[in-house]
């Protein structure tokens, strides 16, 4: 190879702040669904899926929420990456989140709450979050049981998790992601043939050995170790399905087609790293999702107390929300604003993976239903008031979407709850304290 | 019926031991320093901690070589209480979770199957190697699983597994991949992953309970070598030594004697120091060239190797690590501190002892990049974070969360001036009245070290203007950030931080109400007796009764352990 | 902003030994001298391009002076399109043997004048990096004006040969993209070059000061950004040949040496192999950050210079747009000094390199001293 080109190609990658952004192609193949790619062969209709999507800092009050209510028709300022997807999504304005005498734990308090229903009393959560609620309902009989990733490259930002007191990990590397998924124990739904393959049946006999030994491990186990063993195993059933679904042949899904592997970024959390390293997670998401390989995809763009940055600046978002003067001319704060601008681009490029797995006449998103909430109303005073909250998809036809909601002082546990009706989990109400609600959102409800 | 022995003096030790059949005095005399806590009350709960991504590492290296290469990732340890080894009792493993332990499991028994491997590491060859072998597949999963288990497997654990091993051996017709999937049931197994503690009724102190052998046995291995028992400890509690004082302390004495002790001493300070932050430490490229991954790993090492050299190679004085004017630096750090070192030629990334002249501006671990590094934020100090990390990490103090109604438009005046220090941007922090009451408590430690900027270069400087670098802890004034070594050396919280972390470190859990009391009259006031010296104060909680005696378990763990388990002390059970 | 580092008692000792170490060039008076360490991270031919440098125009890219090699070659244009295809990848081999000796084809890189002389474009512009090498001034036909310091008569044929191919073209503040790629390239692997400055009384005036260059044990490291990372620790190789000392002089923020000879050794992967500049000069501005940047001129083996181009033959003549025999012609024509006693062809040209270095500490072999940015420090402070 051409060492001059080499290295001019070389210095110029060096040059550019950290290299090319990258796309992934989507190549096409045949399809085996019914006439109208809209279910599968067998008659059963493409499952409705979940994903809840983060983002530290809020947004700018004021700036964010539509001119109208119900109806979208002019999206707020900050929202206007969203423009294209504006008839897809809902708006929900002025909900917050009740402390009920509790201490606020900034960057904590708001997006737990909302996430699990109950604001937590201390920096610590063991109730499960909604996409394990919603997960638990629609989710246990896939591949993974959910899908976690962090555009930060960090693994304790995921807002998921089980009960008891550990997060469910976030991927952090787009590659190791890809490899998780659609690496060597991917089976392709749309493979003309399969053969189950033995070695996976030798692995299920022996991890078959460790249930059989349950008894005898609980035997001098203590109530609450009895319970983290329980969550040991019920987190071995995942591998035991998964070697289970190994060994069927899967039901081809047209629209399931392996990502293109793709060049990530060294994670970090410098601006341009989260949104390449982003982009890559949403399309291997979207894949992941059109083949069924999961029904819960949980992502974080920025951790609540975002360590969002540009090269060159001293200052991380978080510390320029508390200390960025605002600008009299603006009204805002021009280089907090930057950052909650880039989060709505990347909102938007979530969107657009899932739009770009067509589906019959809809897209992967039209059975979807995403939920994007933040931990603040405005961070620059840690406010819980009119914390940002939207969703994304249609839930299969279960949601309305185009519509903007305001509910001035309503606990924001209306979204969750609305959300976990609409994805079939069976409640009437949700939360705990003041962010108890049986107000489902109707005007969404179809 | 309970007895309740009042804690003796030293020179009731002597004849306590000849009147009671309490075997731990025994101990005592046979190391001088150690002292009886004899009161039933200082006991904690068995802990089922899950090992850390060290410990699981380290534990693959000593059974089955360093050649042996991991396939996956550990999710992340969770912090509580200040400590991992805390949190370790509180976790499970998520989904996620198993199915990395479970890639990692395979890979790892792979290996140990495969051709180059398998002469040394199976003790026995099949029959036929395309068949199941029942007695080979027994052997070496009984060996493999009694130190992967830290005790040996049960009749009914051994022949589950063997049956699982024969089953996969079948179905792919060959044995050696059959044996392997066994073992990677076996390093995936909660009894594998989980630190299981048992308890037993104590014979000698009729009413109360403590560990069983292969539970101490455990307890003291991790806590010394951060790693599972060895063969030798595994026998000595098969055979009952650990049971007796004598023995106990000779395993102690081995354990304590052997270069293994360095892998207890760093994962212990790694642990407390947060060095787990270095995963995820990232500066920025463009204000700060000089750091990069690898800069990072230095760091740690630097402070790790400084650790290991003060107080267990010197065996020094705990408090000297914050005036200590000797470390160790590689050329990148070297590079960052401004200073000249001659590694040999060959040898470029190689670690120099170095020693800063006596009027050197740095001095002391909390100078170093571990430190002023870790608590900083990508792109420029911070003497909150670090002021908060030195009062929770080195002096066990809890600082109080932000309040939720902080009032932030006073800093929202557009005219206001350029902040071109960080005491300067920290003006608030001492003028707002809702600000101050916790804030005096950090503020005032942090700016001692503004010298040192994100990644640990000194400075006189900020953005121009001169830094000043006075300071102020608990009413101890310095003007430096060498004073405030001092300050730290000089700090009363400082040693007792120390017993109490090593302490909860050791045993998993936080210290009780009788614990902490003993913890205050007894093993901070030897510590000190003994000059502040770590190695004498592991050797204290490693001989102490409170490291083996255990709060009788809630549910179901009372009885005795499985009769399966071969154990010398099963005769002294049955009376209760 | 430089920090100002504190060493006591201990300075004074080791300054006094470096009086005595370094031949006795420590300043006369009983004033303290200063000797800052350095490793070079720049070495490049220094370029000042202006629109309108070439009045023939800048010589064309390789895909439109390639179709005249192959036009002289006789390849008529209806075979050109398959070469063309992925250019250049499918042309490299079409073009290498396109001379003639004695009606043979001849590989034109190994013997350029085998093609007629191509006359390249050459430099005809008012500026150029160096100093008035052959003591002519104003005078010299072929001078240029420093834009730096305004001297007149500045002797740099090197950039008049080469500066009108793109490659070689660059300002103030962006690098020639050849000449950067070469020293680039070669900078992990090679030993990397020092300099120190010794009897330094002030960084804005000293009348004695004494400026060695010379190579290290070890190559650079590399910072976050690609730079060499500064305050590093050098070993100084005390290889006699590549001894590069002379007596210099500060005024007003800048040293200027006297004449020398300079020789220097890389370990090229693409460049020069050995850097010889006779009757050189050396200037350097101290920069607020800690760094040095200046130009060295001298006259400098033009055939040398030919060979680092032409090593890489087609690949580098057609991805450079460098048309190589006609560099070599150039380079002959332009060449002004050293004839050869034999053919009275010159055999050195006349040149200004950019020279560029970040702080450092040094290490002597001989004896304890650590000399660094801002004074000498024992370098027994290791245990």
């Amino acid at each position: 190879m051409n060492a001059i080109q080499e290295l001019s190609r070389r210095r110029v990658l060096r040059g550019v702040l950290g290299g090319a952004a990258v796309t992934v192609g989507l190549p096409f193949l045949d399809c085996f669904l019914n006439t109208n790619g809209t279910a599968l062969a067998s008659g059963q209709a493409l499952p409705t899926c979940f994903g809840s999507w983060f983002w530290g800092l809020g947004l700018n009050p004021g700036r964010w929420e539509p001119k109208q209510v119900g109806k979208i028709v002019d999206l707020g300022e900050e929202l206007k990456a969203l423009e294209p997807y504006k008839d897809k999504i809902n708006v929900y304005s002025g909900m917050k989140v009740y402390l009920d005498g509790r201490p606020l734990i900034t960057h904590y308090s708001g997006d737990w709450s909302l996430l699990t229903g109950t604001t937590p009393r201390e920096e610590r959560v063991e109730i499960p979050s909604i996409d394990v609620l919603i997960g638990d309902v629609i989710g246990t009989r896939t591949r993974f049981r959910s899908l976690e990733v962090a555009a930060t490259g960090n693994a304790t930002h995921s807002y998921s998790r089980r009960a008891g007191a550990a997060l469910n990990p976030a991927e952090t590397s787009p590659v190791g992601l890809y490899t998780r998924v659609f690496g060597p124990e991917f089976k392709d739904p749309n493979a003309a043939d399969f053969t189950p393959d033995p070695a996976v049946m030798a692995r299920q006999s022996v991890l078959s050995a460790i249930t059989e030994q349950r008894a005898d491990i609980q035997k001098h186990l203590g109530a609450a170790d009895k319970a983290r063993l329980d969550e040991y195993f019920s987190s071995l059933r995942q591998i035991e399905q998964q070697l289970d679904i190994e060994l069927q042949k899967p039901a081809p899904l047209e629209a399931c087609t392996t990502p293109a592997k793709a060049e990530e970024m060294p994670p970090g959390t410098e601006i341009e790293t989260v949104q390449n390293n982003h982009k890559l997670f949403a399309a291997i998401l979207a894949h992941a999702l059109a083949c069924n390989q999961t029904r819960v995809v949980n992502i974080t763009f920025s951790d609540a107390t975002s360590s969002l940055r540009k090269q060159g600046s001293s200052m991380t978002e978080h510390v320029q929300s508390h200390e960025e003067a605002i600008d009299p001319q603006l009204g805002y704060q021009p280089n907090v604003t930057y950052f909650m601008e880039r989060v709505m681009e990347g909102f938007a490029a979530t969107l657009a993976s899932l739009e770009a797995i067509k589906e019959g006449d809809g897209t992967l998103l039209d059975r979807m239903l995403i939920m994007a909430s933040s931990d603040t109303g405005y961070a620059k005073v840690h406010s819980l008031e009119n914390i940002p909250l939207l969703t994304a998809g249609k839930a299969g036809g279960k949601m309305k979407t185009g519509i903007h909601v305001s509910a001035k002082g309503d606990p924001g546990t209306r979204v969750g709850l609305t959300v976990q009706q609409a994805m079939g989990v069976p409640i009437n109400s949700w939360g705990t304290d003041s962010m108890q609600t049986a107000k489902t959102i109707t005007e969404v409800m179809a | 019926m309970k007895m309740s022995i009042e804690k003796p003096a030293r020179g009731k030790i002597i004849l306590g031991a000849v009147l009671a059949a309490c075997t731990a005095p025994l101990a005592l005399m046979a190391l001088p320093h150690a002292k009886a806590d004899d009161s039933a009350q200082v006991a904690g709960p068995v802990a089922m901690r899950r090992l850390t991504q060290d410990e699981y590492k380290q534990i693959i290296e000593d059974v089955f070589g360093p050649t042996v290469t991991l396939g996956g990732r550990f999710e992340p340890d969770m912090r509580d209480a200040g400590l991992m080894a805390v949190g370790a009792s509180q976790v499970s493993v998520t989904a996620s979770g198993i199915e990395q332990y479970d890639t990692m499991a395979r890979k790892i028994a792979s290996q140990v199957v495969d051709e180059q491997h398998r002469a040394s590491m199976i003790p026995c060859k099949p029959a036929d190697p395309k068949a199941a072998d029942d007695a080979c597949a027994k052997q070496f999963l009984a060996k493999a699983g009694k130190l992967l288990y830290r005790r040996p497997l049960s009749d009914h654990e051994l022949q589950t597994e063997v049956a699982g091993a024969n089953a996969a051996a079948t179905k792919v017709k060959d044995f050696y991949a059959g044996l392997g999937l066994a073992l990677a049931s076996l390093l995936e197994a909660p009894q594998f992953l989980f630190r299981q503690e048992v308890a037993e009724p104590d014979p000698d102190h009729s009413g109360q309970y403590r560990l069983d052998a292969y539970s101490k046995a455990s307890r003291l291995s991790f806590f010394l070598w951060d790693s599972a028992p060895d063969a030798q400890l595994l026998q000595a509690a098969e055979s009952g030594e650990l049971n007796t004082g004598r023995g106990m302390a000779k395993q102690v004495d081995r354990m304590m004697a052997s270069p293994r002790l360095e892998a207890g001493v760093r994962a212990f300070f790694s642990d407390m120091l947060g060095f787990d932050a270095f995963e995820n430490l990232a500066k920025d490229r463009t204000l700060y060239p000089k750091f990069n991954p690898r800069v990072a790993s230095d760091a740690e090492e630097q402070t790790l190797k400084t650790i290991v050299q003060v107080v267990l190679t010197d065996n020094g004085d705990y408090r000297d690590l914050f005036t200590t004017r000797k470390t160790f630096l590689t050329q990148a750090l070297a590079s960052i501190y401004k200073v000249p070192i001659a590694p040999p030629d060959g040898a470029w990334n190689a670690w120099v002892p170095y020693e800063y002249p006596a009027d050197a501006e740095q001095a002391g671990i909390l100078t170093e990049a571990s430190f002023v590094g870790l608590h900083s934020h990508p792109g420029r100090s911070s003497p909150t974070i670090r002021g908060k990390a030195l009062r929770t990490t080195i002096l066990c103090e809890k600082v109080p969360d932000p309040p939720g109604n902080v009032n932030f438009t006073v800093v929202q005046d557009t005219n206001n001036p350029q902040y071109k220090t960080a005491r300067e941007r920290v003006t608030a922090h001492r003028t707002e009245p809702t600000c101050a009451g916790c804030h005096k408590l950090i503020d005032p430690i942090g700016l001692g070290m503004e010298n040192f900027d994100t990644i640990g270069g000194f400075r006189t400087t900020e953005n121009g203007a001169p830094i000043d670098a006075s300071g102020e802890l608990d009413g101890v004034k310095f003007a430096d950030a060498i004073g405030l070594g001092r300050a730290v050396h000089d700090n009363a919280a400082v040693p007792a931080c120390l017993v109490n972390r090593i302490y909860e470190y050791a045993v998993g859990h936080k210290p009780n109400k009788a614990e902490g009391e003993w913890l205050k009259s007894d093993l901070e006031k030897e510590f000190a007796s003994n000059g502040y010296r770590v190695p004498a104060l592991m050797r204290a909680v490693a001989t102490s009764d409170a490291f083996y005696r255990v709060t009788p378990p809630t549910t179901g763990a009372i009885d005795a352990p499985t009769p399966k388990f071969a154990d010398a002390n099963s005769k002294q059970e049955t009376a209760k | 902003m430089f920090p100002v580092r504190k060493f006591g008692a201990v300075r004074g000792l080791a300054l006094s030994l470096a009086g005595l170490m370094l031949g006795g060039l420590a300043a006369g008076s009983a004033q303290a001298s200063e000797t800052r360490g350095y490793v070079v991270s720049w070495f490049h031919r220094a370029a000042y391009s202006q629109d309108g440098d070439c009045p023939g125009g800048l010589n064309p890219l390789s895909e439109v002076f390639v179709k005249r090699i192959l036009t002289d070659m006789g390849k008529s244009p209806e075979t050109w399109a398959p070469l063309f295809k992925d250019y250049p990848a499918n042309m490299y081999g079409a073009v290498v043997m396109r001379g003639k000796i004695d009606g043979k084809p001849a590989n034109v890189y190994v013997n350029p004048t085998s093609v007629p002389d191509p006359q390249i474009h050459t430099v005809a512009g008012k500026y150029a990096y160096g100093f008035n090498l052959d003591g002519k001034g104003a005078a010299s036909p072929n001078g240029f004006e420093d834009p730096e310091t305004h001297e007149q008569g500045v002797n740099n044929q090197l950039f008049r040969a080469l500066g009108c191919f793109v490659a070689e073209r660059g300002t103030p503040t962006t690098r020639p993209t050849w000449p950067a790629i070469e020293w680039d390239a070669g900078r992990d692997q090679m030993p990397a070059w020092i300099i120190e400055i010794s009897g330094i009384d002030s960084i804005q005036n000293s009348d004695n000061v004494t400026v060695r260059i010379t190579r290290a044990t070890g190559p650079t490291t590399r910072n976050a950004s690609g730079d060499p990372q500064a305050d590093m620790t050098y070993r100084v190789d005390p290889n006699p040949r590549m001894q590069n000392v002379v007596h210099a002089r500060i005024k007003d923020g800048v040293l200027t040496t006297d004449r020398f000879n300079f020789d220097m050794l890389q370990d090229p992967v693409l460049g020069v192999a050995e850097y010889i500049f006779k009757d050189a000069k050396l200037r350097l501005t101290f920069n607020p950050d800690g760094s040095i940047k200046g130009i060295l001129g001298g006259y400098t083996p033009w055939k040398t210079i030919y060979v680092s181009l032409a090593v890489g033959g087609s690949v580098n003549e057609l991805n450079l747009s460098i048309d190589m025999p006609g560099s070599y012609y150039a380079l002959r024509r332009l060449a002004d000094a050293y004839p050869d006693p034999k053919t009275g062809e010159n055999t050195m040209i006349s040149a200004g390199y950019r020279i560029e270095a970040v702080p450092a500490f040094l290490v002597h072999p001989q004896d304890t001293r650590v000399s660094q940015a801002t004074g000498l420090v024992p370098v027994s402070q290791t245990r």
